[in-house]
């Protein structure tokens, strides 16, 4: 796991910003974060929900809000939280992935959505990956 | 950053950023504050966000602000673009996520006294047939047929179908649904996600009150408005739920890719817009208003299952709740102003953002007509709601008033303050009654968390966008 997260500060919404070595881990690391702002429930061992997934998009940082996005919408229709994913193919503007999730009772947050607000994919000093996604609570 | 000397002060309460500060700026921003918000709001980024508001294209005027204006996305929330239908664009993110998010208020009969002895089992009642919470849906799903029918009538299909009475829609903004809607136009996953969640209340900061009528500031439009002393009224703020989200998701994602074709420069991908008039943006404004009607048709069926709860209670004969007003906070609607001796039509976008209609606005229903289109303005918990009426002079800010107090404290912060438990204990020692699903996210939606409603409402009102009737107090307050 060569991803992590961080809380920013927003008066009103979620800022998240997630750094990861490669493009597959930098979609890895913010589902991951997601699925924790959605629930506290520790992730079981093995998932009870598989779905696939097949997006394209402008660039590398709108696929990434669209692939969450994505995500959301399943979540909330299947009262579930996916924070797992299997990339079969992904470039700059195509993803195609499996996600794995199980049931909850209750969401701990509600996302609207992922906003693409000044969203971009940088580079940082020690040649990792950033980038700085808004969830509109 | 943007500083006081970049501020042109206009008026006491009204602020101007010149169409000088940014070359991407196609008419100057404004907005409303008295010295202490001014303070608040230089705090974060709304200002910014408010300068890129002022580069969209189409835009009359002026980029505005409310006094409740806080950072967002794209724009800042309190934000209004009146963009030109003929040559302007149409921009989901400058509406949100929740597509007519929105107050309704219904009134009583019975005074404070009378209600409280019932409270506490009224609260129950509501909250066991009121769904309210992260992602709580209905057990019974609308059926596709049922769905599209709610999305092209919206509250008027409601009470066709016998949710609600005629009276119930002519103090509906819009008649309660708008009738440009088209479901076939509404993705499929949207649909998907609002089948179980007609009816239910949601999360975050929507609520449904118990209120108490504390002051009247105008009693000769307090009586129009049905409204007196010491009156129990219920407040309902909620909005189009996973659908709108789902609805506005879909569009901003569809014009990514198309800002080259209408060579659109956008400020923020947040902003992807189209123009108003492209195949592309009907379809968006027919997706929008369908799930507008969504969000009307949702406001409806609560006050159904509202009515029920009351009846259960108090009586199976009391059938007396009546809506005083229902009106929107986040939509775009087509609205005629006159500009430069000219008619011109409009898509005026409010984002956080309450309509204020004056007297004689056809579009008020008769019985308010002569005294200007009630404003419904929620606190947050502890602190007062507010009923104000629509002013002439709102015209400059494009018949628009603040939707709320505005947020001033991150959700993050106001969880370390308090505990959930605490919060609900003081109160319950100023005697408001707390219900709610998720106990410890309770403190994000805490009164500190948010600037001073009284503050705000006094700006609007000076300011002249719209006039104090009364003030509502929470007795109790029913969450998510």
């Amino acid at each position: 796991m060569v991803y992590h997260w961080t809380v920013l500060t927003h008066p009103a919404d979620l800022k998240l910003k997630i750094v990861a070595q490669t493009k597959a881990e930098l979609f890895e690391g913010a589902l991951e974060a997601m699925a924790h702002v959605l629930t506290k429930e520790p992730f079981p061992s093995s998932f009870s929900l598989q779905q696939e997934l097949n997006l394209s998009s402008v660039n590398l940082a709108t696929l990434l809000v669209d692939f969450l996005n994505e995500v959301l919408a399943q979540s909330e229709i299947e009262q579930a939280v996916f924070p797992r994913l299997q990339i079969k193919h992904l470039t700059d503007t195509q993803l195609q992935a499996q996600i794995f999730g199980f049931k909850i009772e209750q969401f701990q947050t509600q996302i609207k959505a992922v906003t693409y607000h000044q969203v971009k994919i940088t580079q940082n000093s020690q040649g990792k990956l950033e980038i700085i996604i808004l969830f509109d609570l | 950053m943007i500083k006081k000397e970049d501020l042109h002060q206009i008026t006491e309460y009204l602020w101007e950023i010149p169409k000088s500060f940014n070359p991407k700026m196609l008419v100057p921003a404004r907005f409303y504050a008295s010295q202490k918000l001014l303070n608040e709001i230089l705090q974060d980024k709304s200002l910014e966000q408010l300068v890129n508001v002022c580069s969209l294209k189409g835009i009359q005027k002026y980029g505005l602000a409310l006094p409740d204006i806080h950072e967002g996305y794209a724009s800042p929330i309190g934000g209004v673009a009146a963009l030109k239908v003929e040559d302007g664009v149409i921009s989901p993110g400058m509406q949100g996520y929740d597509i007519n998010c929105g107050m309704r208020i219904l009134t009583s009969p019975y005074q404070e006294k009378e209600i409280r002895p019932y409270l506490e089992r009224l609260v129950d009642q509501i909250s066991r047939d009121i769904p309210s919470g992260l992602g709580q849906g209905r057990e019974t799903k609308l059926t596709l047929t049922q769905l599209d029918k709610i999305l092209e009538g919206g509250a008027y299909q409601l009470v066709k179908e016998g949710y609600g009475d005629e009276e119930d829609l002519e103090y509906c903004e819009a008649g309660g649904y708008l009738k440009g809607a088209e479901a076939g136009v509404v993705s499929d996953l949207a649909k998907k996600r609002g089948q179980a969640q007609l009816g239910t209340l949601g999360a975050g900061n929507h609520f449904l009150e118990i209120q108490v009528v504390n002051q009247i500031f105008q009693p000769e439009i307090a009586q129009v408005f049905g409204l007196f002393l010491k009156q129990v009224v219920l407040m309902i703020h909620t909005g189009s739920r996973g659908l709108g989200h789902q609805v506005a998701t879909d569009y901003i994602k569809e014009f990514l890719p198309l800002s080259e074709k209408y060579y659109l420069n956008l400020v923020d991908p947040e902003f992807a817009c189209v123009p108003f008039q492209s195949p592309e943006g009907q379809a968006c404004f027919k997706a929008s208003q369908a799930a507008a009607n969504y969000a009307w048709a949702n406001r409806q069926l609560i006050s159904y299952y509202l009515r029920k709860a009351w009846q259960k209670v108090l009586g199976e004969r009391d059938n007396t709740l009546q809506v005083l007003y229902d009106v929107a906070h986040n939509i775009i609607k087509l609205e005629e102003y006159q500009l430069e001796g000219k008619k011109t039509l409009l898509a005026v976008h409010r984002k956080g953002a309450t309509r204020s209609f004056p007297p004689g606005h056809p579009e008020i229903p008769l019985k308010y007509r002569a005294v200007g289109q009630p404003v419904l303005i929620p606190g947050s918990m502890g602190s007062p709601s507010y009923v104000l009426s629509g002013t002439e002079e709102a015209e400059a800010s494009f018949y628009s008033a603040c939707h709320g107090a505005g947020r001033v404290m991150s959700r993050h912060q106001a969880l370390k303050k308090i505990s959930g438990q605490e919060l609900k204990q003081k109160l319950s020692r100023q005697g408001i009654l707390v219900k709610v699903n998720y106990l410890a996210g309770l403190p994000e939606e805490a009164p500190w968390a948010y600037k001073d409603i009284n503050e705000v409402v006094e700006v609007v009102t000076q300011a002249g966008l719209a006039q104090k009737v009364a003030e509502l107090k929470p007795l109790a307050v029913i969450k998510g």
